[in-house]
């Protein structure tokens, strides 16, 4: 069966198509060159005056785990007032902040987005964590595997283990719990925390292992490197949402010593200490160190106002910010030797100063970053916002005259800290494109995604091009997941099953030996146990595995 | 089924039996019993070497086809205007049939223990609370307060794997580890033969607990308590106490929410949960609470992930409907609300039907024993033996998989609920 | 608005919905849709007249005969109005209401006056659990109205309450005015175990000395309170059945806490306690 999207206005960064009209033929969920003129076209979509994405991916959302689990139980009224009906298709959940697996996943599809990856997978939660993304329909899915607090990596570094037994380490990590990335939450910190430390700074010690934020950092970003780990390592750093942070995040980017890293959330490690309130906007900075640092990619974590809820695996920071938690619930969890988590709820308020300065601060990031191959639209979902406000999001930063509006209702003393208003940048459709779709697919490894050249999967969003921006995005006039049609006008129309990136690195067998005997010690379960088999993803015909090749 | 004249050997064998899930067990296999070899508790021989009758699905105590009772089954379903989905002894995969099933139905869904279960969750949902695992506990804890229970009666294989580590990472001696005991009936003799330091034992009425913690949060925060005793314990007694939560540096304090098995006991909870979090103003104190077997932790994980709430929802309305209270199968149950019953016992776990003349249909392993008479009765595989599966431990964060051990002509949970609704139209 | 007689006419089996027969939806409703209105009941729904005969009432009253404690939801999210009970009544009567007066002729189930943030309530009998309560998740229960009881209340009335009144002239079940943020609970017999566990802030009001006060209240001593003159006083004037009040000497015996939370709730009993006072149900 094949079918054409015929007259469509496309941008395809990845190729360089920058807004031009050509038809796509898709053929067993591919995208394929223009077929011979005997070959039959099953179905034509006429999108003459319709623009064509790839498939929009989602680089860093909280979709899946024990952390957003707990997110779901402890907020039952934050699903109160968004219920979402079974149909004849389509299964019931519900929404807002932390919505069910079931709605999360139709809801990114009605969005146009067909991959979503999950950057804080605790090895010791990965199981549930895959069981949660195979129960998300229609998008692909990933996750990033959690180190750097897990006392099995910490007691290697303090007794100087050789780089090479590290990425052994690394891999296996990667390959025993089906992940696709290397995540760093707080370096250090989280274990700290659990001796009771309650700040660790990019050279402070850990306690007990008297290791500090640098040397993991170093340590996991070599390994990732040297394992030929397509995504750069996944960095959550030091001080999250501390006044002044920005100067750890700057020290943090010169003191990877050229190695990759991405950087993500930033907006909420790009805070100054100016001002009355001693806290100001650092994303000039930020963003000019980013600007010069071809090594470093950056997600942005920005906040949008209203209800949502922190969910996060720094304990240490969490902590801290459940003083100003809303509703005033907070929950911590010290997690198996591996990491924690904390989910605190949280209101931002536009008329807030602090509150109102962030959203300032992620815009400024988003602005004065001149590459979008390396700065991708997040917020951190559901942290900053949750996901369904994208295309807000989308209308801010393509919208000058509408960001400005917004501007003019924050808070004033905000307002006028911020250099947002001096900033004409607009983006346009292709570098949207490019931060929502190539980009991502590029960091990730993803050759055949988010690109639409011949032999890309067919994951297809079209939209009917609008001055609102937040219209044009919110509702897709067609989304083509794998070549399937599973939306249209922004309801889902099909179901279908995505699948699991995953990885294969290679390494030395023998790092199981000292693993086996670290778990009997120490962890209690049996290594064999800990693993997760290929059939547990791929488990009741719902999940499949997209092996993802190593860059070396 | 395959038959092995020789003796098999699994090792590394997961246990589902209680949400401990120990997962070091050998099990042997000759001809179609199983023999529990190493690391089992007593719970784990019974419910592993039980021998497993073959048996017929039967409708109205008549033996029909497994087709038979699967169509009764749903049209039974259909026909209903108020029906529980309940018990849901069962795996990940169970209770995602059940789920669907449940919303198809439109009807109710709640696990046999989530009186229990509430006790913890209404504190998540009002206030929060800090948490730790097994793994931290083994490894890092140095003041280790039972709170009503003793974790050993329930959980038999607590103090060998968690208090009593030949290694800990952190290098706690183990001889300056304290343990303590407040509550009422708590054997505390694994304590006696642990090599810490002497049990602190503090006698006191299951439901007098609350009002201990909160004296304990009181004098932490440096307030007097002008009372001398309070039941069986003296003020000095709680006042030592106090010195010791706020000198240790990673204190736990474990619960079995089961335990706390009087009205309100969520406030009793609480009064724990609220001192952990004042403590971790100055040191590290988390909670744990030991609870959830009989899938009863799996059931909360899958119904919070598919349908935004943790137990207790009703799907009547077409969308997932949270009401602790009201959708409480056991309230549900003695009001009489039900026309349907549907109740899945696959691990072991008695069923007692209601006496009144509302249907039931009932999946069970086939050596659960039955009071009452079911309408539907479909005898089901036993996961982690019969079958593979998933399933989630007593702190929420580790799952595990479980191994096939034994052919069973009887098909699984999830199989048996997902061709019911295949079969509901 | 020209009142309506709503009597029940069937035994439902499973819980019926009442929450849209509320006197604003009602009030531009003809009674051919009125009747039409579907009522949620098990998976399905019901329409009101199959449950109901509809009268038009004399007055403006909504009123409700007949009814079990399987209507559930009475009066929800009302904000003007009155809607009298009569014969027993089910859960969350009252639940979120912002204002009007609901009167019950005779016993309530849980969860009345939930979450209600303005409005007045009086149960001429007996009700059950969580009265004043607080829905799912919400941290706050009850954050302003009046709610008084004629007969009886369950455990946990009051719980995470945050302003407003409750009075109980009955006796009232254990944890009374647990969790208590702000607040008033006056209870006119006794109380059972464990009152004012864990309470932030409030007042709760006893005739009777309970058998016990947690140890984290610390007795204060007697003490003539101006602020209860104040209180029993409004309260005598809100109408004829509230007499009694004019009796009540405010003289009390005062506890502060709960310590464990800072101490800066209150139980004041009464002195001298008043024998007088004798549960039981009186009519409106």
């Amino acid at each position: 069966m094949i079918i054409k999207l015929s007259g469509g206005t496309v941008y395809d960064p990845a190729n360089g198509i920058n807004g031009k009209r050509q038809d796509i033929y898709i053929k067993d969920g591919r995208i394929i060159n223009k077929p011979d003129i005997q070959a039959r076209i099953d179905k034509t979509y006429d999108l003459r005056g319709k623009v064509i994405m790839s498939g929009a991916i989602d680089i860093h959302t909280h979709i899946g785990g024990g952390k957003v689990n707990l997110a779901r139980m402890m907020l039952p009224e934050d699903h109160r007032d968004d219920p979402v009906k079974r149909t004849s298709i389509t299964r019931a959940g519900c929404g807002h902040a932390v919505p069910s697996t079931l709605t999360a996943g139709y809801r990114y599809a009605e969005m146009g987005y067909t991959s979503c990856f999950e950057p804080a997978m605790l090895p010791a939660n990965a199981r549930q964590a895959h069981m949660e993304m195979a129960d998300t329909p229609i998008v692909d899915k990933g996750a990033y595997a959690l180190l750097g607090n897990d006392d099995f990596f910490l007691q290697m570094l303090a007794a100087k283990k050789d780089q090479a037994a590290i990425n052994d380490y690394v891999a296996w990590i990667i390959q025993s719990s089906q992940a696709l990335g290397i995540k760093v939450v707080n370096p250090g910190g989280i274990n700290a925390f659990k001796f009771n430390q309650r700040k660790l700074d990019l050279d402070d010690k850990n306690p007990f292992y008297n290791v500090s934020p640098r040397e993991i950092l170093i340590s996991l970003s070599r390994a990732v490197h040297d394992l030929g780990i397509p995504h750069p390592l996944h960095v959550h750093g030091c001080n999250l949402g501390v006044p002044g942070n920005k100067q750890s995040t700057l020290d943090t980017i010169e003191g990877v010593e050229g190695l990759p890293m991405h950087l993500t959330h930033i907006q909420f490690h790009s805070y100054g200490t100016e001002g009355d309130r001693k806290f100001s906007s650092g994303a000039a900075e930020i963003a000019e160190s980013v600007n010069r640092h071809k090594n470093i990619s950056i997600d942005v974590g920005q906040i949008l106002f209203g209800q949502t809820v922190t969910a996060s695996g720094d304990t240490m920071h969490q902590y801290e910010g459940h003083w100003h938690a809303h509703p005033k619930k907070w929950l911590l969890m010290d997690i198996e030797c591996d990491a924690g988590c904390g989910v605190v709820p949280f209101r931002y308020e536009d008329k807030n100063f602090v509150n109102a300065l962030q959203w300032a601060i992620g815009l400024e990031l988003f602005l004065q970053v001149d590459d979008p191959w390396r700065i991708f639209l997040t917020t951190d979902h559901p942290n900053g916002a949750p996901f369904t406000t994208y295309p807000h999001l989308i209308r801010l930063l393509m919208d000058r005259g509408f960001r400005n509006d917004m501007l003019s209702t924050i808070n004033k003393a905000a307002a006028s800290s911020s250099v947002l208003a001096s900033l004409d940048r607009e983006y346009s459709l292709y570098e949207i494109a490019i931060m929502t779709r190539a980009a991502p697919a590029r960091s990730l490894g993803l050759k055949d995604r988010g690109h639409l050249g011949t032999g890309a999967a067919a994951d297809i969003t079209v939209y009917t091009e609008h001055k609102n921006k937040e219209r044009m995005f919110g509702k897709p006039d067609y989304v083509f997941k794998d070549g399937e049609l599973v939306a249209e006008k922004g309801r889902v129309v099909h179901v279908t099953s995505g699948g699991t990136h995953t990885l294969r690195p290679d390494y030395d067998k023998g790092i199981e030996k000292s693993l086996v005997k670290y778990f009997d010690r120490y962890v209690n379960i049996k290594l064999g146990n800990f693993k997760i088999a290929d059939d547990e993803i791929s488990d009741l015909g719902k999940g499949r595995l997209i092996i993802q090749p190593c860059v070396r | 089924m395959t038959q092995d004249t020789n003796s098999k050997r699994f090792e590394e064998v997961p246990c589902p039996f209680c949400s401990l899930l120990c997962d070091d067990l050998v099990i042997s296999q000759l001809k179609d019993s199983l023999k529990v070899k190493q690391n089992g508790c007593k719970l784990a021989k019974t419910r592993f070497e039980e021998n497993q009758p073959r048996v017929s699905p039967t409708i109205a105590g008549k033996a029909c086809s497994l087709e038979d009772a699967i169509k009764e089954a749903a049209k039974i379903l259909k026909r209903s205007n108020q029906a529980l989905i309940g018990g849901l002894g069962t795996d990940v995969n169970g209770m995602r049939a059940a789920l669907r099933l449940t919303e198809k139905a439109g009807a109710v869904i709640d696990h046999m223990h989530s009186n229990a279960a509430f006790r913890n969750l209404d504190v998540l949902q009002n206030h929060g609370y800090v948490m730790t695992t097994l793994a931290e506990i083994r490894n890092r804890a140095d003041l280790i307060i039972f709170a009503g229970t003793d974790a050993n009666t329930n959980f038999p294989r607590f103090f060998e794997r968690i208090i009593n580590p030949s290694h800990s990472l952190v290098k706690i001696n183990k001889k300056e580890r304290q343990l303590v005991y407040i509550g009422d009936k708590l054997d505390s003799a694994p304590a006696g033969k642990s090599p810490g330091k002497r049990p602190i034992k503090l006698q006191c009425e299951q439901d007098d607990i609350g009002e201990v913690f909160s004296i304990l949060h009181a004098l932490s925060v440096g307030l007097e308590i002008d009372k001398p005793t309070i039941g069986n314990i003296k003020l000095s007694q709680l006042k030592n106490l106090t010195e010791l939560l706020l000198k240790a540096s990673y204190g736990v304090i474990v619960w079995a929410p089961g335990e706390l098995d009087f009205p309100y006991a969520e406030l009793t909870v609480q009064t724990i949960t609220e001192i952990i979090k004042y403590l971790n103003r100055m040191t590290r104190f988390a909670g744990f609470s030991l609870g959830g077997s009989e899938g009863g932790m799996t059931a909360t994980q899958v119904t919070a992930w598919q349908s935004g709430y943790p137990s207790r929802v009703s799907y009547a309305r077409g969308f997932p409907d949270f009401d602790a209270y009201r959708f409480s199968g056991k309230r549900l149950l003695e009001t009489n609300e039900l026309d349907v019953l549907f109740w899945i016992s696959s691990l072991g776990a008695p069923i007692d039907l209601p006496d009144w003349r509302v249907p039931s249909i009932v999946l069970a392993a086939p050596s659960v024993k039955i009071n009452g008479k079911p309408h539907v009765y479909i005898p089901v595989g036993i996961p982690g033996i019969n079958h593979t599966g998933q399933m989630v431990r007593t702190d929420g964060v580790v799952s595990f998989k479980l191994k096939k051990l034994q052919n069973s002509e009887h098909p699984g949970v999830a199989d048996v609920i997902n061709r019911i609704t295949e079969a509901y139209r | 608005m020209k009142g309506m007689i709503f009597t029940l006419s069937i035994k439902p089996r499973f819980a019926l919905d009442l929450s849209p027969l509320i006197p604003e939806r009602l009030q531009s409703m003809t009674q051919a849709e009125i009747k039409r209105i579907q009522l949620n009941y098990g998976k399905g729904k019901l329409a009101v007249d199959k449950a109901f005969k509809i009268k038009s009432a004399k007055n403006d009253n909504i009123e409700f005969r007949r009814c079990t404690d399987k209507l559930i939801r009475i009066g929800r999210d009302m904000s003007e109005g009155i809607i009298i009970i009569k014969g027993d009544v089910g859960d969350y009567v009252g639940q979120s209401m912002k204002g009007g007066t609901i009167i019950v002729n005779g016993n309530a189930g849980s969860w009345m006056g939930c979450a209600m943030s303005e409005g007045y309530i009086q149960v001429n009998g007996n009700v059950g659990d969580y009265l004043g309560g607080a829905l799912a998740g919400e941290i706050e229960g009850m954050t302003d109205g009046f709610i008084c009881v004629y007969g009886n209340a369950g455990n946990c009335i009051g719980d995470r309450m945050r302003r407003g009144m409750i009075i109980i002239e009955g006796s009232a079940g254990n944890y009374c005015g647990s969790r208590m943020h702000a607040g008033t609970i006056i209870v006119l017999d006794k109380a059972g175990e464990h009152v004012g566990f864990s309470m932030r802030r409030g007042t709760i009001v006893l005739a009777k000395r309970p058998i016990h006060i947690a140890a984290t209240f610390r007795s204060c001593g007697n003490l003539k309170m101006q602020f209860l003159r104040l209180l029993f006083k409004q309260i005598a004037d809100m109408g004829k059945q509230y007499d009694i009040f004019k009796k009540i000497d405010p003289e009390v015996h005062r506890y502060a806490g709960d310590l464990a939370y800072k101490g800066k709730g209150e139980i004041l009993i009464l002195q001298p306690i008043l024998e007088s006072i004798k549960p039981g149900t009186k009519s409106a």
